[in-house]
């Protein structure tokens, strides 16, 4: 191409649809210079303008030849080219971060940006490259690349990412950019520019110093600690055990721990020190709550559902961050919350749950929730096989005849629709022991009345009972024993 | 209720062996700093006592006789205060057992005061406000765990301080009641 | 009820002071007498098995028979009325329970003794048995703090251990009440310091090491107990040869005050000597502690 008459023609495209075609002007052209532009075979051939681009719509595929005439003061000259699509190149417009915000209780960046989709005449596939880049030398932190397809309209994407530098303690920048990688342009891809950095920074509201701020972890995890400083930071530690520090911007200082180990009932404390002060957090490093374990659950009295279990591996939280648990019974959707007081011992926990009119299968889900996650274990039950009687009370003996007493005892409960098993423990001084069992209807008002024969007269008996259900689940304690004196045969 | 022992002596000298016991460090500001995992070597210049947070020394040296056991029964019922606040932000309610124990040392130490003041003929306006030791105050927003245990101690240590300066005021009490 | 009770009995049931006199009013329904064709002259007073001799009835109506017990012993007992019916059938109207006992004396001896590290228990002498359920109940109290009543268990019913936290150097004010169906009456109330009543825990890690600059001496050491913190101490140290089954004791005077050693001198020489050791606070005031446990030595060869 002669230097004389225009040269170095370049077209490129931000979205498919516009090519944006510049050359270099002839040697010696001056300001005057006046060009006329024609595209062979188009419905709009030439075009007369007095710089050196042109914004044409796109060419179908395929060479087209193109004529650049100048006009300047002394002459005018021509030159040729054929354009093709392959010698395009598509370079997108630079992406724009319309909105980035932080969440710094959890050290989350939030990330919107449009991705101007009308503007391309298809669906093509879009590559986006997200960096992140920390402290005033730019460290470049996170890069992350994401594929989305464009759509006819503008389309709002969100992105967030966690960072594990808290973000108080230093500035982060990020950056976007796009790679349209459409299948039907043949001509040359590029990424677009780097969008303008946008930052996150955190204004000191408080005297806290120490981020973050009495987190909760998983045992195990690595985390980065930092301190705010306009001091100068002297050392830092965990527990007892030191830490190198890292420099920040200013004086701000972090360390990283890794691996981290579980911290005492108080937490673990973290402490950063300068000349004249100390600035601290506390760390709670424990596990989410174990599978609750042994759950079962009885009733006395079919009235109340007692739902034990215990609580599996401790998870060394205490507090307000200790182990939470719910029982929740999903045909009547009522649920029962576990309070401190319910509990008997450290280990077992204990729930009560009002049985309710006519329901006999319970379907109970027990939910355990910490900070750090939850379980939950399931048992489906029906109540009515599940009795562990009271202990009989009131036990009496009364005389029939002299081989023949009532015994008569308090037991506690709503079996009027059950059958009770009942045992009768007979002693008899100098000889063996006898037992009678004896199925019972049930009763509303819980006294019960049992007749036993086959005794001998004027024999000194040692009565007691115990109680279960027909269908067995457990005994009930022994009653009391009561020692009774047959009368006299007549 | 119970009777005050209405023997100057005596009373004057529960009073200061109760706050030779108290003063120590050991009844309570050390095991809350080992809970509370504030190694005491690293954390006591950190732990000093706030000013302001108890009378000053001097303070307590330039009042009257009834006016210092006024001073005292006020400050205690404030430590009293404060120590169920303290109980709140602790882990376990167990956790510390020294806490509940030092609950009932201030009370006796209260009780001797209210009795000292009886002795010495102004006990009205120190009549029993018993603070039973369960009652626990409204619950109050706490700073960040760490300002809470930096807290704590420093007003613990200023808790052993006082009793420590109120002892010296004691034993320069005279042998009589009547006596300065 | 199975069957309508015929008549009734008054006082319904009746605790009463040994010793005293005690009069029971059965009366009978009308229905009752006219269905049996009795009157009150058929009543007659059973106590559980044993029928009681009409010189002790008194007819007051048609349907009304009361009996007399004087000077009444201890009894604890069932009393009936009961009528003949038809062909001698005897018919029970009505029984009421009858206890006798006495009133609960005035406790005395309340003392009471803190073990180190332990809760106060307070413990009293009763009084004579007054053989019925009599409640006592421990009352304790600073000037300006009331306790909780503290009720004795039932295996210890003349002791009782406070549950609260004891507080050395401040007066406390206790006493007993008692109270069962026939009276009231509380003990005299002490006033004391709780460190005065200290039993410490035995001194522990006796050691005992000799000297081989001197044959006749062991050197004795140990650790105080807690209450050393609280209370001057002062030690009993006993000792005897190995052999020996009585023991020798430091003088007093030498071991009046607080220390965690102790030279003892004048001992044969190569001989093996056993010690005990047991301290009270300074001033004589509470219980001594339990012995420690013994150790032993042997002094040095003489040169």
């Amino acid at each position: 191409q002669k230097k004389g008459a225009p040269h170095d023609l370049k077209c490129i495209t931000n979205n498919l649809q516009v090519w944006d075609c510049s050359w270099k002007a002839p040697s010696g052209a001056g300001q005057g210079t006046v060009y006329d532009i024609c595209i062979e075979s188009r419905s709009h051939p030439c075009y007369r303008l007095n710089k050196t681009n042109i914004k044409i719509p796109a060419l179908l595929p395929g060479d087209h030849e193109i004529t650049i005439h100048s006009i300047h003061d002394f002459g005018s000259s021509r030159s040729k080219f054929i354009l093709n699509e392959k010698n395009v190149s598509l370079i997108p417009d630079t992406p724009e971060i319309f909105n980035l915000s932080a969440d710094f209780s959890n050290s989350t960046l939030y990330l919107k940006w449009n991705d101007k989709g009308s503007a391309f005449p298809h669906h093509s596939n879009v590559i986006w490259e997200i960096k992140i880049l920390r402290k005033e030398s730019m460290e470049l932190v996170k890069l992350v690349t994401l594929n989305t397809a464009l759509s006819d309209e503008d389309t709002v994407h969100h992105w967030s990412w966690v960072s594990d530098m808290p973000l108080e303690c230093v500035t982060h920048y990020v950056g976007i950019r796009c790679y349209v990688d459409d299948l039907h342009f043949s001509g040359h891809k590029e990424w677009s520019d780097w969008s303008p950095l946008k930052n996150i920074s955190w204004t000191p509201d408080s005297q806290t110093k120490v981020f973050p701020q009495d987190k909760v972890i998983l045992v195990g995890s690595d985390i980065t600690f930092c301190c705010v400083s306009q001091e100068k930071v002297l050392s830092a530690q965990i527990g007892q055990t030191s830490c190198p520090l890292i420099h920040l911007d200013g004086e701000n200082v972090a360390i990283k721990i890794h691996n981290i180990s579980v911290s005492e009932n108080s937490g673990t404390n973290v402490v950063f020190t300068t000349e004249e002060n100390i600035f601290g957090t506390v760390i709670f490093v424990g596990y989410p709550p174990d599978t609750p374990q042994n759950l079962n659950c009885e009733t006395h009295d079919l009235k109340e559902i007692i739902c034990t279990w215990s609580a599996g591996r401790p998870t060394a939280l205490v507090g307000p961050r200790k182990t939470s648990y719910t029982l929740f019974e999903s045909f009547s959707e009522k649920h029962v919350r576990f309070k401190r007081v319910d509990v008997s011992t450290k280990e077992s926990y204990q729930l009560l749950f009002q049985m309710l009119p006519n329901q006999e299968i319970y379907n109970f889900t027990l939910n355990a929730r910490n900070p750090l996650g939850r379980s939950e274990a399931a048992i489906l039950v029906n109540v009515t096989e599940k009795v562990y009687p009271h202990t009989p009370t009131a036990f009496k003996v009364k005389d029939i005849n002299s081989t023949a007493v009532t015994l008569s005892w308090h037991l506690p409960g709503n079996f009027a629709k059950i059958n009770l098993l009942c045992q009768v423990e007979i002693n008899k001084t100098n000889s063996a022991q006898e037992w009678r069992n004896v199925t019972i209807k049930g009763v509303e008002n819980s006294n019960y009345l049992l007749v036993v024969d086959k005794l001998n007269p004027y024999t000194i008996y040692t009565f007691r009972i115990r109680c279960s259900t027909e269908t067995f689940w457990k005994w009930s304690k022994w009653s009391n024993k009561k020692q009774h004196l047959t009368t006299e045969a007549v | 209720m119970g009777g005050c022992s209405g023997d100057y002596q005596a009373l004057l000298g529960q009073l200061q062996q109760q706050m030779a016991l108290m003063q120590d460090t050991s009844t309570l500001l050390d095991p809350f700093m080992r809970l509370e995992g504030l190694d005491k070597l690293r954390f006591s210049e950190h732990c000093t006592e706030r000013p302001g947070a108890f009378p000053s020394d001097n303070a307590l040296r330039t009042l009257g006789r009834r006016d210092f056991l006024r001073m005292l029964s006020s400050t205690l019922q404030r430590v009293l205060h404060r120590l169920a606040v303290l109980q709140q932000h602790l882990p376990e309610t167990q956790d510390l057992e020294e806490l509940g124990v030092a609950r009932w040392n201030i009370l006796g130490l209260k009780n001797n005061i209210y009795c000292m003041s009886q002795l010495l003929g102004g006990a009205s306006e120190l009549a029993p406000t018993t603070a039973a030791p369960g009652t626990s105050p409204p619950p109050t927003p706490a700073p960040d765990a760490f300002q809470s245990k930096l807290q704590g101690c420093r007003f613990l240590h200023g808790y052993h301080r006082f009793l420590h300066s109120a002892r010296r005021v004691f034993s320069q009490w005279g042998s009589s009641p009547s006596r300065r | 009820e199975l069957l309508h009770s015929c008549g009734h009995i008054n006082p319904p049931s009746a605790v009463v002071q040994c010793g005293s006199n005690f009069t029971a009013v059965c009366v009978v329904k009308e229905e009752c007498m006219d269905f049996f064709h009795v009157n009150a002259n058929y009543i007659y007073w059973k106590t559980s098995h044993f029928t009681i001799p009409k010189e002790q009835y008194t007819i007051i109506n048609k349907t009304a028979s009361s009996v007399t017990f004087t000077n009444i012993g201890l009894l604890n007992t069932h009393l009936t009325c009961n009528v003949l019916t038809f062909g001698q059938i005897e018919q029970n109207v009505y029984g009421i329970t009858i206890i006798s006992g006495f009133p609960p004396e005035k406790p005395k001896n309340l003392d009471c003794i803190v073990d180190e590290g332990k809760k106060m228990l307070c413990h009293w002498d009763p009084g004579r048995e007054t053989h019925l359920e009599t409640n006592f109940t421990l009352k304790s109290e600073w000037a300006t703090e009331k306790f909780a009543d503290c009720k004795p268990k039932h295996d210890a019913p003349s002791s009782c251990v406070l549950d609260y936290t004891i507080v050395y150097f401040v007066n406390i004010e206790v006493w007993v009440e008692a109270e069962n169906a026939l009276g009231k009456t509380k003990s005299d109330h002490i006033n004391f310091d709780p460190v005065d009543k200290v039993k410490p825990s035995a001194p522990r890690n006796l050691s005992v090491s000799n000297s081989e600059e001197l044959s006749s001496i062991l050197k004795l050491a140990w650790s105080n107990p807690y209450f050393k913190t609280v209370a001057r101490l002062k030690y009993n140290i006993q000792y005897r040869t190995k052999d020996a089954s009585v023991w020798s004791q430091i003088p007093c005077e030498d071991t009046a005050s607080t220390r965690s050693s102790f030279t003892v001198q004048d001992l044969k020489p190569f001989t093996e000597y056993v010690f005990r050791i047991r301290c009270i606070k300074a001033d004589g005031k509470g219980y001594w502690s339990d012995w420690s446990q013994e150790a032993s030595g042997i002094t040095y060869e003489d040169r």
